[in-house]
């Protein structure tokens, strides 16, 4: 008996169905780094910590200081690494108008008036983020 | 050939990728920062301006923004949200948001940039990672090992 080599045959039909999924795939995995960025620099602090898991292409985009910057200016839960610390390379620096930025809202943090208490992450041992919550204005 | 409307407003054509052609006033079409800087280095040939990547489909949803945030003053604000937030969800899906979010961003209107990624930020915001992965069909490149690495050095942020 002769043995028949499916093998190419396999690897055709493969093929076929890889690139009937990749079709569906591509949408999002064509997507330029700036509109990802655009929609992830508008996420809650806490969940953009949780969206690193997704991928490594969103851990990468999420672990930079020029997000971190765009995330401070833009949404309504703020993070904020310590900046002695390098650990996810996710810092803030402590200088101008940031600084500004910051202290204005660790006062209102304060006052609580317009900001929920905050989760002070740092309390926990070895911790270099604090994350702050605001809250719209009612 | 620039033509102008009984009210004497400059109307411009664009053109899309698949060859729809959409003749708008030109304070409409401005509403694009992309688009003003051409008309303004006078690459509009015979008042017809190429979109080269944008659809028929999602440039006439364009316009209809453009439109409507052309014609509402500061006024109308509270009027103007609720447009927005009907515009957006008319849109329907993930898929067709990205698509526009994609020519907001080649046209470089803020508003509609604005509007949308918050659109879909919202649309993740809550969601495990295995959801967003889904939504996105996103494949998870993570080793089990890396994977563990990340939810470790991220996991005091769980209370």
């Amino acid at each position: 008996t002769m043995a028949v080599d499916y093998g190419p045959l396999i690897q055709i039909l493969v093929g076929l169905f890889a690139t009937r999924k990749n079709m569906k795939k591509a949408a999002f995995e064509s997507l330029p780094d700036e509109i990802i960025i655009e929609i992830l620099s508008r996420l809650p602090a806490d969940f953009i910590v949780e969206c690193r898991r997704v991928c490594k292409r969103w851990l990468v985009l999420t672990t930079t200081p020029a997000f971190a910057e765009l995330q401070l200016m833009r949404a309504t839960t703020v993070i904020v690494a310590d900046c002695s610390s390098h650990r996810n390379s996710f810092y803030i620096d402590f200088n101008g108008a940031k600084k500004q930025t910051l202290l204005h809202r660790m006062r209102l943090l304060d006052c609580g008036h317009t900001m929920e208490k905050c989760s002070l992450l740092r309390q926990r041992e070895g911790c270099p983020y604090v994350i702050f919550k605001e809250l719209k204005a009612s | 050939m620039s033509i102008t409307t009984e009210n004497n407003e400059k109307m411009i054509t664009l053109m899309s990728s698949d060859g729809e052609e959409f003749v708008v006033e030109e304070a409409v079409a401005a509403q694009s920062q992309t688009i003003k800087h051409l008309i303004e280095d006078g690459c509009s040939t015979e008042g017809s301006i190429p979109l080269p990547n944008v659809t028929g489909r999602v440039l006439s949803e364009v316009i209809q923004y453009c439109k409507k945030h052309s014609s509402s003053d500061d006024k109308e604000e509270k009027e103007l949200e609720a447009w927005d937030a009907e515009f957006v969800k008319a849109a329907d899906d993930h898929v067709a948001l990205t698509d526009l979010m994609m020519a907001a961003n080649f046209l470089d209107i803020k508003g509609l940039l604005d509007l949308v990624a918050q659109t879909l930020a919202n649309m993740i915001t809550g969601k495990s990672p295995e959801e967003v992965r889904r939504m996105w069909n996103i494949k998870n490149d993570f080793t089990p090992e890396e994977a563990e690495k990340v939810r470790k050095e991220n996991q005091w942020a769980f209370e």
